[in-house]
């Protein structure tokens, strides 16, 4: 019976992680300058939209933006003088995602931060609890106990 | 012991509640929603090079005329905001016929539905046609009407998002040269 | 007329509510119990008021009477009928008005359930509690936020809301649902509330307020999915959530409620998670406060945001107002809290359950931080700074396949603690149904790490919950699926439906944009379209250009882009060619110019979508369920170790 059950658990342990596997390499980064162009509209946010990315939005000022940031590409300029330049006229809050330095950094980090904390909380609690569990029987017990199944 | 858990809860309440009241003061703060001008990051700057040839076929180039106020004037023939305000922007042409001029760049526009809109509404300055709204986008424009005030010397001064008055924006101007003369 | 008849309305719910409250109030200080008993006649009064107001409201709509400035600043003679009752909630007076409707019908329906314990003290806190909350928002009525204000002479017609509020029918239901959910969860408050100020403690008013709280949960969770579903409809963009701070709003107390609603199964069984239940639920009443403000206030830019207006400082002062109470009464009572039981193991049910306040906690914390960290760094350094939807995503994938693995794994643990071989023996098949789902999804063309292990992880939750109600339907027949065991794990088939839903459609989907003439043929994913022809054409004052493309295998679909001459700039209008394996979405990027007759398409295919109303339905059919009375054991006191389950 025990066999059986490890011998089934290592099966779906095994075919669960070929299939990972096998989904990491299919992803590629991307490459190309369309790819290059594509990411950057991915995280650029339409200025009159609700969360919609300039990719998707199909405002006017949208397929403005898609139609430089192309241009820009084309031109060679890097990514952050891109969003920078955009920044320029639109704000900052532009660009879909807050830098990672300065005071904004903070919110990238404080989430991992708490989710360490959190985890750290869940065992502290589980081991302060396990502490105050069932005693352990005294050699009195035992022998006590031997003694009774001695006699049937 | 006892004492010691009841300060324990006691202690963490009310740093519970010290971080939400810094929360709320945040919150109080904070602008709701904007007044006549908007803020633009593009004010402080260097207007944008805007240089083409307008459709009536005359060379134009904002550089020639730093030495003027500039009002440029995004607007949509289809646009009913734009329509209201463009006798306003025909009278603060009036106004500054000596130091100032309007220049007028469609968004999201055909040039035949802009020759029709001038041909009725009237207005006679500078209108040239976006190569793919990229004037438009260096000005961070998001949607018609949107006009920016630029002063002598090639500084965007002012910004607008909506309809305008030529009052308005002569409030800015007569502020800002009033500064000067006070200097 | 009618305006004078609203206000008189609205004046009478105000007065019921002060009169409750203070009649509750006395009867209280005296402690006479009978008195609590005045108190119904006020709350009827109240709601009847409230009554008398909506009436008045939906009359002066449908008969387009423009001398009163709501109807004639948001409705027009030519909006169709559903919209114009619609428009009651369109804007920002009317949506109050709505939200006291809907309070004080939630008042009356608590004071008649609980009419025969109206003299016990907790009760009788509790609805002094909701009163308070109810005194609040018609105070807003009375005064700030007035919807039966006139004007002197009415207009020809009225201006109407925007296009994009009147041209779907979700529109309608949308608001009330959310409605239903955020002020139903007034009712478990006011019961928390009672419960910290009399100092009964106890499992007592979780069970009162259990059938109430599964209520406000439902129509919250509905009221989310159908705006989700509303937005991918109209907007255009091909998604449904775009964490934008106002769907934000509506989701954490829903994060909060969910948790909560869990949680509450550990403290009846064992009394313990009790601060945290308790911390929960304020919690998730003061966000729907929040959620309030942040539309009403003018904080935000939004198409949900309400304009501008004075309520921002009022609602602000209501939320410190709520939060300063919660933090008060928790902090006084805490020690009171303590549990008698504790956690064996963190292999068991109530292991699971602390893992997952945890998970829920953190998650809505993630969504709350990314909402407000532009008006914090604003604050701070005047900086403007977006946090966009990336940032969400990347935060929250791990988190979500955290829950979705704790969601499988809990049906199979039992109280107090679990073997391992237990679940080992237990965890099998629904683990093997997780494999498989890769395996599936691989051979279906799925990449990468997250959506793969996401869909495996959904698979592992149906398995387990298959597996419970199977069980559970062995053992005790066809009721095996009612109650909230049952019920629950209908609900978790859902959820996991609904993941499925949107892996699928966020990380799998295609898309491409062409330019067609009449005739002219494209392809996306194996999906293949021919444009047919334009269609240029007047509904009443507007003007709407329709694409009509044929896509194949599923008929002709136009989407469209309309004119409206009294709104801004041109709406444009989707079309969806649903199917349970895909959709394919039509948006019409440019009306073709002058005579040309080229247009801009963009297809948009992406899979599995429909699976996610799908599972939103399952989500609410599993909590119908376990509103359905089961066969329950109370084993709280005695804390019995149990090797198999039974229905909880």
């Amino acid at each position: 019976m025990k066999v059986r059950h490890w011998v089934s658990w290592f099966c779906v342990a095994f075919v669960s992680s070929l299939a990972l596997v096998a989904a990491v390499i299919a992803n590629d980064p991307p490459a190309t300058e369309a790819e290059r162009a594509y990411e950057i509209k991915e995280t650029m946010l339409c200025p009159v939209c609700d969360g919609q990315n300039v990719l998707e939005s199909n405002a006017p000022v949208a397929s403005a933006i898609r139609a430089q940031v192309d241009q820009l590409v084309s031109e060679g300029r890097s990514d952050e003088e891109i969003r920078a330049w955009m920044a320029r006229q639109y704000g900052k809050d532009v660009n879909a995602n807050p830098p990672r330095t300065g005071i904004a950094s903070l919110v990238w980090a404080v989430p991992v931060f708490l989710a360490v904390l959190s985890a750290a909380f869940l065992v502290f609690v589980f081991k302060k609890w396990r502490a105050g569990r069932g005693l352990e029987p005294s050699n009195e017990d035992l022998e006590i106990v031997s003694s009774l199944r001695e006699r049937t | 012991m006892i004492d010691r858990n009841v300060w324990a809860v006691r202690l963490v309440s009310a740093v519970i509640g010290v971080i939400l009241l810094v929360f709320i003061a945040v919150l109080a703060t904070r602008d709701s929603g904007s007044g006549e001008a908007s803020r633009s990051p593009l004010i402080g700057e260097l207007v944008p090079a805007v240089s083409g040839e307008s459709i009536d076929g005359i060379d134009f180039d904002i550089d020639e005329f730093s030495d003027k106020w500039v009002l440029v004037n995004f607007f949509a023939s289809w646009c009913v905001p734009c329509e209201r305000e463009h006798p306003q922007l025909a009278e603060w042409q009036v106004r500054h016929k000596e130091n100032g001029i309007v220049f007028t760049i469609p968004f999201g526009d055909t040039e035949d539905d802009v020759r029709d809109f001038f041909e009725e509404h009237g207005g006679d300055w500078p209108v040239l046609m976006d190569q793919d709204a990229a004037w438009a986008v260096a000005f961070g424009v998001m949607r018609p009407p949107e006009s920016f005030l630029v002063g002598p010397g090639g500084i965007v001064v002012a910004k607008w998002q909506g309809q305008i008055t030529a009052d308005e924006v002569d409030r800015v101007v007569n502020d800002l040269e009033r500064k000067v003369a006070d200097r | 007329m009618i305006a004078l008849l609203g206000t008189v309305g609205v004046a009478i719910g105000f007065v019921g509510a002060v009169g409750g409250a203070v009649t509750l109030v006395s009867a209280l200080a005296s402690k006479r119990e009978a008195h609590h008993r005045r108190a119904i006649a006020w709350i009827f009064l109240m709601a009847g008021g409230c009554l008398l107001a909506v009436v008045a409201m939906e009359v002066g709509l449908l008969r387009d009477d423009f001398s009163m400035r709501y109807v004639a600043s948001n409705s027009t003679r030519a909006t169709p009928l559903l919209y114009k009752i619609a428009t009651l909630w369109g804007a920002l007076e009317g949506s109050l008005l709505l939200w006291a409707f809907v309070l004080s019908g939630y008042v009356t329906a608590v004071t008649i359930s609980f009419r025969r314990q109206i003299e016990d003290r907790l009760v009788a806190w509790a609805l002094l509690t909701i009163l308070v909350v109810c005194i609040f928002f018609f105070g807003l009525l009375v005064g700030p936020a007035d919807p039966f204000g006139t004007l002197l002479v009415a207009p020809p017609d009225g201006d109407g809301l925007n296009p994009l509020l009147r041209n779907h029918p979700l529109m309608a239901i949308h608001p009330v649902m959310l409605y239903l959910g955020y002020v139903g969860f007034t009712v478990p408050f006011g019961f928390a509330v009672a419960a910290l100020v009399t100092g009964r403690l106890g499992e007592g008013w979780l069970v009162l307020t259990r059938l109430w709280t599964l209520i406000a949960w439902v129509s919250l969770t509905v009221g989310i999915l159908l705006g989700a579903w509303w937005s991918y409809e109209v907007l255009g963009w091909g998604g449904y959530w775009a964490w934008d701070p106002v769907e934000n709003a509506s989701f954490l107390p829903w994060l909060t409620g969910t948790a909560f609603i869990h949680s509450v199964l550990v403290q009846e069984r064992r009394g313990m998670l009790r601060v945290w239940n308790l911390s929960l639920l304020l919690a998730t009443f003061a966000l729907t406060i929040f959620g309030t403000f942040l539309t009403r206030s003018g904080v935000i830019d939004s198409v949900h945001e309400f304009s501008a207006s004075s309520l921002g400082p009022l609602l602000l002062g209501f939320f410190a107002l709520i939060l300063v109470v919660s933090v008060a009464l928790v902090g006084w009572r805490g020690d009171e809290l303590r549990s008698p039981g504790s956690i064996d193991s963190p292999l068991s049910r109530e292991g699971a359950f602390l893992a997952n306040n945890l998970l829920f906690t953190l998650f809505a914390f993630i969504v709350l931080l990314g909402t407000v960290f532009p008006l914090i760094v604003e604050a701070i350094n005047d900086d403007q700074l977006a946090v966009g939807r990336p940032y969400f995503d990347r935060m929250l994938l791990p988190l979500g396949v955290a829950l979705l693995l704790v969601m499988g794994i809990a049906p199979v643990l039992t109280w107090r603690s679990t073997a391992g071989e237990t679940i080992g023996k237990r965890a099998l098949v629904p683990a093997a149904v997780g494999a498989l789902t890769m395996v599936l999804a691989l051979l279906f063309g799925a990449e990468g790490l997250g959506p793969v292990l996401g869909l495996g992880l959904g698979g592992f939750v149906v398995g387990s919950s298959v597996r419970h109600l199977c069980l559970a339907v062995i053992r005790n027949g066809w009721t095996g699926i009612t109650g909230r065991s049952g019920g629950g794990m209908v609900a978790h088939i859902g959820v996991a439906l609904l993941a499925f839903g949107f892996i699928a459609s966020t990380s799998f989907s295609e898309e491409a944009e062409f330019q067609l003439r009449p005739g002219d043929r494209g392809s996306v994913a194996g999906h293949e379209i021919t444009f047919i022809e334009v269609v240029d054409e007047m509904d009443g004052p507007d003007r709407v250009v329709r694409a009509r493309i044929n896509v194949e295998g599923r008929g002709v679909y136009a989407p469209a882009i309309t004119q409206y001459p009294t709104f801004g700039r041109p709406i444009a209008t989707p079309s969806v060619a649903t199917s349970f394996v895909d959709d394919v979405y039509l948006s019409l990027i440019a009306i073709p110019e002058e005579g040309s007759d080229l247009v801009v398409i963009r297809v948009l295919v992406e899979p599995l979508v429909a699976w996610i109303w799908v599972g939103g339905l399952v989500i609410a059919g599993g909590t119908l369920l376990a509103m359905v009375p089961g066969r329950r054991r109370f084993s709280a006191i005695l804390g019995e170790p149990e090797t198999e389950e039974v229905g909880l």
